[in-house]
């Protein structure tokens, strides 16, 4: 309330001599004063310390920076292979069904699974590390 | 000594409570900080998340010449302000009254009948980042000028002026009608 006080009288002094209007002036000091003071709220999101301290560990610790590129190797050739797999099998398809078509088809089944399996946990990883947002 | 000493003691040490215990107790400083500045709230996230990563970073750089509050409202208002500029979102010094009273003309004035207090947040938000944080710093977060000095690094009199500057465009911007709402309200 000092402080109020202080400024308030700082503000007024000058200010005109017309009592009512000197009044006027004053309430709205203190109702601009009273705004000024009141918080607004602000919603702090969920979980922000923990987000906080696991992207600082993630960067701390460079380990996680080659795992990520072992992942993406791992991906690349998992995506070149089942694309070659995919491309044999499309071109022979083409040409028309027949029996020489099954040895590509398990291959290219097996690589799919697998790197859906692999996209899947790799999101969940770097999610974890907080490379997503929520 | 102090319990904020303790506190980046034992965070300087590797303890996670502590570390975490420095995040709950200024978090709210911080975000009202970056809230003020940053609309977007992913972007005000980010930055806030991105400000207490740079306070562990610093933190055994911070010899307790200040209290901690003010050094890291000081990492927080340079945040703020970088993140604005890279967005070039920031007002130089010379054009801040010009900005201020061509925004707050843009304010949604169908809040002066409704909710008052909400009208005057509103005018605080149209003024440009300088004035917003330096109002917010000395009204709400009530520091004092000095330590607003040496959070946004300005002169004691360019704080004053600014704190002046701002007051009165928001002044005149409060109409009669409005003061008793807000007095008694």
């Amino acid at each position: 309330m000092d402080k109020l006080d202080k400024e308030m009288q700082q503000w007024l002094a000058g200010q005109t001599s017309d009592s009512q209007q000197r009044a006027e002036e004053e309430a709205r000091y203190l109702a601009l004063y009273n705004a000024l003071a009141e918080k607004p709220e602000i919603k702090i999101p969920a979980r922000f310390a923990e987000n906080v301290l696991k992207k600082l560990e993630a960067q701390e610790n460079p380990r996680w920076v080659m795992q990520m590129w072992g992942k993406m190797a791992a991906l690349f050739i998992i995506t070149v292979a089942s694309g070659i797999l995919l491309a044999l099998l499309g071109f022979r398809l083409m040409e028309g069904f027949d029996f020489s078509l099954k040895p590509y088809v398990m291959p290219t089944i097996f690589a799919l699974i697998l790197l859906f399996i692999i996209e899947y946990a790799d999101f969940y990883w770097l999610k974890s590390k907080q490379m997503f947002r929520r | 000594m102090t319990s904020e000493e303790e506190l980046v003691k034992k965070v300087m040490a590797g303890d996670s409570r502590a570390s975490k215990q420095l995040i709950v107790d200024y978090q709210a400083l911080v975000f009202h900080m970056i809230a003020r500045v940053i609309k977007n709230k992913e972007d005000a996230e980010d930055v806030a998340q991105e400000v207490f990563i740079k306070i562990f970073h610093y933190l055994p750089s911070f010899k307790f010449q200040s209290k901690l509050s003010t050094w890291i409202a000081s990492i927080a208002y340079r945040m703020a302000l970088n993140y604005l500029d890279k967005k070039r979102l920031l007002i130089s010094d010379k054009e801040l009254d010009q900005v201020a009273v061509a925004q707050l003309e843009k304010a949604d004035t169908s809040l002066i009948k409704a909710e008052t207090k909400e009208y005057v947040q509103e005018l605080i938000d149209q003024l440009p980042a300088q004035y917003r944080l330096v109002l917010m710093l000395y009204h709400m977060e009530e520091f004092d000028y000095q330590e607003i000095q040496e959070i946004t690094g300005m002169p004691e009199g360019t704080v004053k002026n600014y704190l002046f500057r701002a007051r009165k465009l928001l002044k005149e911007k409060i109409s009669p009608n409005t003061k008793n709402t807000l007095l008694y309200g």
